[in-house]
């Protein structure tokens, strides 16, 4: 049985709820919710434009025009007890990797604060890699009829089981914050599971009047369990069986290659980390805001830079945006096995040689963006969006789209177009 | 469509200024606020006090956000939106008029509301005055 921080929470907000000791008005709960109707249109019938890694299908090959890829719905409800102590709940519906809408414990903590400036949470908390992190699901709370795709779905995984601190504090005009997190994640993929023991990290934000600025560090041990990935390693692990078995010095050193692949690829313990800098400016009539993602990571998942600029002016109810998004992943081509040139298991090295780079590829996520949309506020509480995307796939990678046809062209443009309903209650 | 747009905002200013000044009030005890405090606590940006709204839906909630943050209701419904889903906090209270405004103002030494300068009374203070 593995320990369940949010079902500890869980418990401990049963309990303080029907503790007679706060039954006496203490207790101050809040429902909330949000959501979002999308549907998405792609131009590319080669491969499939999703709204998170975790989707198995999207817009373009399996649907022309899609609802799977933005549409979500979240419910919250808050808590205080007293005050010191509160707690949040938080779940979220959309699709995921079974291709169901099966709604998931998105957030579940208990906040203590300690002093006026500190405070401490426990339990299932919003990995906060990200300036927009903590609001990602909800539409109503952005411009976009989604977030850059660019930026955001380089770390993916949005809740860790743990622990964190926020430290707040005034120095003259400024508000800042500092906050240090520490626990585990787990996602589901369409095929496999990914889970990071443990994901920590630390962020500063700074807000003088309408100007945010923040820098964060995330830091993430990755098991990936990919079953399409298991042929190529039991390959390797056969080559370099074979290989070593034979007493002749090329044979040997082919072998000590692959082993060394083995260990460079592995799965396993994989080291991700990722410094995300960002600024916010809104003064009311207009805004622009700027992320910088600088990705580092082990083994297929190379390093990555990755940015966005987005701006825009709002006129009464009106709110027209352009965002301009770039990924670019730094893979150098794998040279292999090279030892076995020349030998009976040049065929076999070649083989598995071109399955590397053929893996790299799928995670090679490089890709240019630019979107032009409209934000209407047309009711309380409801805003409609229009959103244009063009994307550049590049460097012969299928950037961020997934189930790719081999007649995905070479430097794909695809047009991308979502028409967004965004509410809250 | 822009000329449509201008009218609608020339029209919008118009009644905007005609109506009534407001004032920002606090307990008694309190001291003079600035309208970059008064922003701050109204978007959330600052804990320090305990802001007191009036009801979404009347003229002097869209009145007194204009004037004090110049953001409109659905910016300032996006703003709030971020905080509430992020779990950082919870949007002010909303209180049905003027005369409840005051009351909870008077009750609790950390509240500030606003409410129509010709409202005051000896029960809280006016800290700021947005005309």
């Amino acid at each position: 049985m593995q320990f369940k921080p949010s079902a500890v929470v869980l418990a401990l907000l049963a309990a303080a709820t029907s503790s007679p000791a706060l039954a006496d008005g203490g207790i101050d709960f809040k429902f909330s919710g949000f959501g979002t109707v999308a549907a998405v249109h792609s131009s590319e019938p080669t491969a499939d434009y999703t709204g998170t890694r975790f989707q198995p299908n999207g817009a373009g090959r399996t649907r022309s025009t899609d609802f799977g890829p933005e549409t979500k719905l979240g419910g919250q409800v808050s808590a205080k007890f007293g005050d010191k102590l509160s707690a949040v709940v938080q779940v979220v519906s959309q699709h995921q990797y079974d291709n169901s809408f099966t709604p998931q414990l998105e957030w579940a903590n208990l906040k203590y604060q300690v002093t006026a400036e500190l405070s401490a949470r426990v339990g299932r908390i919003a990995l906060p890699s990200y300036l927009l992190s903590e609001s990602r699901f909800v539409g109503y709370a952005s411009p976009w009829a989604h977030p850059p795709g660019e930026a955001y779905s380089v770390l993916a995984v949005t809740s860790n089981d743990g622990v964190d601190m926020t430290w707040r504090r005034r120095f003259g005009e400024a508000n800042n914050a500092l906050q240090v997190f520490y626990g585990k994640g787990s996602a589901k993929l369409p095929s496999g599971e990914a889970t990071s023991n443990p994901t920590w990290g630390f962020n500063d934000s700074v807000e003088i009047g309408s100007l945010t600025l923040r820098a964060g560090y995330t830091n993430i041990a990755l098991d990936l369990k990919t079953p399409s990935i298991a042929p190529l390693f039991a390959g390797l692990n056969q080559f370099a069986a074979g290989a070593g078995a034979v007493p002749v010095p090329a044979f040997q050193t082919a072998a000590t290659q692959a082993r060394d692949l083995i260990e460079k690829y592995r799965l396993d313990s994989m080291k991700l980390s990722a410094v995300v800098l960002g600024a916010n400016y809104d003064p009311g009539d207009w805004f622009v805001m700027s992320e910088l993602v600088a990705f580092k990571g082990d083994g297929f998942l190379s390093d990555s830079t990755s940015w966005y600029v987005t701006g825009g002016y709002r006129f009464g109810t009106l709110t027209p945006f352009v965002t301009v998004a770039s990924t670019k992943s730094h893979i150098d081509a794998e040279p292999g096995i090279t030892a076995a040139a020349g030998t009976p298991l040049a065929a076999g090295a070649a083989g598995i040689t071109a399955g590397l780079n053929a893996t790299l590829k799928q995670f090679n996520g490089s890709q240019d963006t630019i979107s032009v949309g409209l934000r209407w506020d047309a009711m309380r509480n409801l805003a409609l969006k229009a959103q244009f995307d063009r994307t550049s796939v590049k460097d012969g990678s299928n950037g961020r789209f997934s189930n790719v046809l081999p007649t995905f062209p070479v430097n794909a443009k695809v047009n991308i177009v979502t028409l967004a309903a965004d509410f809250v209650f | 469509m822009k000329a449509r747009l201008f009218i609608l905002a020339a029209l919008m200013a118009g009644a905007a200024s005609h109506a009534a000044d407001l004032v920002v009030i606090a307990n008694p005890a309190a001291g003079p606020m600035t309208k970059d405090q008064v922003a701050e606590l109204f978007l959330g940006k600052n804990q320090s006090h305990t802001p007191i709204d009036q009801a979404e839906a009347s003229p002097i909630y869209a009145e007194f956000y204009k004037k004090a943050t110049g953001r409109d209701v659905a910016q300032v419904k996006s703003t709030w939106s971020r905080i509430v889903f992020s779990g950082k906090g919870e949007a002010p209270k909303q209180l049905a008029d003027s005369a409840a405004v005051k009351k909870a103002v008077a009750a609790d030494p950390k509240a500030v509301g606003y409410i129509e300068k010709s409202a005051v009374d000896g029960t809280v203070k006016a800290v700021l005055a947005l005309d």
